[in-house]
């Protein structure tokens, strides 16, 4: 009997230690991860969560949509199969990141996911898909945690086509002392990912610099009365207030700025989540002489403008910002990745290696995008970097238009 | 025996209050002195650090009395519905986004026919009405529709209607309006501010705190010295005796609903033009306000809901520089919501019928 249960144990041992390296092999595929299989006539499955909902409906139904126009110039298809995309709603938010992500990871036939919008939802949503051995390539989610060379293996799977914080916190700083010559500075972030870090790298860049960081504050994105959080920063005279917060924040404060006293000479510079038509209506007059920094469309590949017209015959309105041009690329990085390692049996039928195609998506190199030439790091930052500084020009909502309004005023 | 006898031979009042009181009571205590020496270490730091000048406090506090009235007409709402069905209508703060968006499209219209240009003073009380008018036949909707089936019932079904209203409104007012935030006019001369005594104070926080305080008084009168409100006050001590002196229940129900519904549609119009941007979901968060201030009052007080709101307004706007800025915490208007939430978490502990204290029936006492 001893003897037995001895076996047992040594058998359950022996197994325990084995299971993580079993690798799944279904037809011409062996792979770590599993392999999934899709049969002859059957479309390939990609998922993609953005904000479908909530204050930033428009960016991402517009990520989605680029990443469709991608699917349609690639030919609809891979491999002789066409592609499907399963799109979900992550809001802008971490249980809208989790509801998305368990929703996707839940379906099997899903060979990678486009998207989130944004780094909370991302935050949360990158390791439930990649425990599923499902990759994710974000649109629009920035925070630099999310490539960091130290972040939790969850994040192993996920990758992004839009640039890394740290390069708009770096060109911001750049601008704002170097070009504008402004030597004082206070920030204000919403205590959302996205915006803490790139203010933390902002503030860190900007001192490096020689400038002084006076103030750093945080709102929440319910928050309607910034008033006192600006009477604080008025004590401290900063010359500039860094804050990539989203509309709604920015249209109280910029309407409530001006009723502090002290503040009317300080320049404001916003993040790119406010590139866009709403942001004038939140504003109101007050958006004339407002700066953000957001990538710059003009700074894109010479396709781009080919790409609006595309997208508008498709949609029957211009795409806003430089949004769908990453959903464009995430599907383009996602569709060349699974056309490199899947596998066609003599049936028809398509094998993809999960853990092949993350390899594969990971290793992209010089691809051609619409928003510049892809690069992957080891960390998972794929983005071409190309930002600009933008100032609004006119308080009329229906002048939104990249490039008068907001007009380009740097580089 | 002379007085100063008797004190001799009775126990002093500390040595009574030792004798009668329980651990509870020790404990409760310490909370108090707790809280207190926690307020107060922080409020001579927040003095002391001289971030603020009397000029900014003096700010603070007046925007603090501008949202606590609009606190205070929401709470109404609330309050009035308790006092007369015993049940908190969760979908107030729903009416309040509303009337809101009724004196939005108000705004709009009267701008097309070029009435706003014309005459600018007249808008403002066009946008207020369409905004009571809208919360009010709302309102009256939902008392009809999700609480007259349960009049007579005793249980928990119409709260929890009452939070299926308050989703069914939203996500109604979502489908019909969309989620972008909504920018509200000004109407030109409201643009501007006003210098009074070395403050800056900006145009719309006084028209609103004005408003406020109008239509309070308005309503104060209509329950003390009106025929409507002598009737609300008797359903409201008890139901079945006004029905047997021959008082219409129903109608005053109505009515109590509607004035309700009128109140929070005008808070919905004051809210907007103080922050000049609505969405569908700000019912919420500003329902739950209201219903804070209400409780912070005494539920079912007319005048507690007026003191709680304003009160809670206060303690907002000052908290975070008064008291945590004491502390040295970094960005201490993230904490905000803290403060006002604290303050009634403590008002439940310490006294539980609120400040004023709900105006309770012998019967139900």
């Amino acid at each position: 009997m001893k003897k037995l249960l001895l076996s047992a144990a040594s058998l359950a041992a022996v197994l325990l230690a084995t299971a993580p390296i079993r690798a799944e092999t279904l037809g011409p595929v062996t792979d770590p991860l599993g392999v999934v299989k899709i049969a002859k006539g059957q479309p390939v499955l990609i998922g993609g969560y953005s904000s479908q909902s909530g204050g930033d409906t428009n960016q991402g139904i517009d990520e989605l949509r680029g990443a469709e126009v991608a699917i349609k110039d690639f030919g609809g298809a891979v491999l002789g199969h066409p592609v499907k995309l399963l799109g979900e709603d992550a809001q802008c938010t971490a249980e809208g990141g989790q509801t998305a992500a368990t929703k996707l990871a839940g379906n099997k036939q899903i060979l990678a996911v486009l998207g989130p919008s944004c780094s909370s939802g991302a935050r949360v949503g990158a390791p439930i898909l990649w425990r599923a051995g499902i990759p994710s390539v974000a649109i629009g989610a920035t925070a630099p945690a999310l490539t960091a060379p130290d972040r939790p293996d969850g994040f192993k799977g996920f990758q992004r086509v839009v640039p890394n914080d740290l390069k708009s916190a770096k060109f911001t700083a750049d601008y704002a002392y170097d070009v504008l010559g402004l030597k004082t500075a206070a920030t204000i972030h919403d205590g959302s990912p996205y915006t803490e870090q790139l203010v933390r790298a902002f503030e860190k860049d900007f001192a490096a610099k020689g400038g002084t960081i006076v103030a750093s504050e945080a709102i929440s994105p319910s928050d309607t009365d910034l008033r006192p959080v600006l009477t604080r920063i008025a004590t401290k005279k900063p010359a500039l207030i860094f804050t990539p917060v989203f509309t709604s924040s920015v249209g109280f404060l910029m309407r409530q700025k001006d009723e502090v006293s002290g503040l009317a000479d300080t320049k404001v510079i916003g993040g790119e989540g406010v590139f866009s038509a709403n942001v004038i209506e939140a504003v109101g007059p007050k958006i004339v002489g407002f700066t953000i920094v957001g990538p710059s469309t003009d700074l894109f590949s010479k396709r781009f403008p080919d790409f609006v017209k595309a997208f508008a015959a498709e949609y029957g309105e211009a795409p806003i910002g430089g949004f769908s041009a990453y959903g464009y690329d995430a599907a383009l990085l996602t569709l060349t990745a699974i056309k490199a390692v899947g596998q066609t049996d003599a049936e028809g039928n398509l094998y993809v290696g999960r853990q092949a195609l993350h390899d594969a998506l990971m290793a992209t190199k010089g691809l051609d995008g619409l928003t510049g030439t892809l690069t992957c790091d080891a960390n998972g930052d794929c983005g071409a970097a190309t930002y600009a500084i933008w100032e609004f020009t006119s308080d009329d909502t229906s002048s939104f238009a990249p490039g008068k309004n907001p007009k380009r005023i740097y580089p | 025996m002379s007085d100063a006898a008797r004190s001799a031979t009775e126990p002093g009042a500390l040595a009574e209050w030792l004798r009668r009181s329980t651990w509870v009571d020790h404990i409760l205590l310490a909370i108090r002195i707790g809280v207190a020496a926690l307020v107060l270490v922080g409020l001579a730091g927040g003095l002391t650090a001289g971030t603020y000048s009397a000029a900014d406090f003096a700010s603070f506090a007046l925007f603090g009395l501008t949202i606590g009235s609009i606190y205070a007409l929401i709470a109404l709402g609330y309050t009035m519905v308790y006092g007369i069905l015993r049940m908190i209508n969760f979908a107030h703060g729903d009416v309040m986004m509303v009337g809101s968006f009724a004196g939005l499209f108000a705004a709009g219209a009267l701008n097309d026919v070029g009435i706003v240009s014309a005459w600018p003073l007249l808008a403002l009380p066009l946008v207020l009405a369409a905004g009571m008018a809208a919360g009010a036949l709302v309102s009256i909707a939902i008392e009809r529709i999700a609480y007259r089936p349960f009049l007579h019932v005793r249980s928990l079904a119409p709260l929890i209607c009452a939070i299926g209203m308050s989703f069914i409104l939203q996500y109604a007012a979502r489908g019909l309006f969309g989620t972008r935030n909504r920018a509200y006019p000004g109407f030109g001369w409201m643009e501007g501010t006003i210098g009074a005594f070395g403050l800056t104070i900006p145009i719309p926080q006084v028209v609103a705190f004005a408003a406020a305080l109008i239509v309070l008084a308005g309503l104060l009168a209509v329950v003390k010295l009106s025929r409507l409100g002598k009737a609300m006050r008797a359903v409201a001590e008890d139901r079945d005796a006004a029905a047997l002196v021959g008082i219409d229940v129903s109608a005053v129900i109505v009515a109590t609903f509607a004035i309700g519904g009128a109140m929070a549609g005008v808070a919905g119009v004051l809210y907007a033009l103080v922050f000049k941007q609505i969405t569908v979901f700000m019912g919420f968060f500003l329902g739950v306000k209201g219903f804070a201030a209400a409780i912070l009052g005494g539920i079912g007080n007319l005048g507690g809901a007026l003191l709680g709101g304003l009160v809670l307004g206060l303690a907002e706007a000052l908290g975070p520089a008064l008291i945590l800025e004491g502390y040295g915490l970094p960005a201490p208007y993230q904490l905000k919501d803290v403060i006002g939430y604290g303050m009634l978490v403590m008002i439940l502990i310490f006294r539980p019928q609120g400040l004023l204290g709900e105006r309770l029936a012998a019967k139900r006492a």
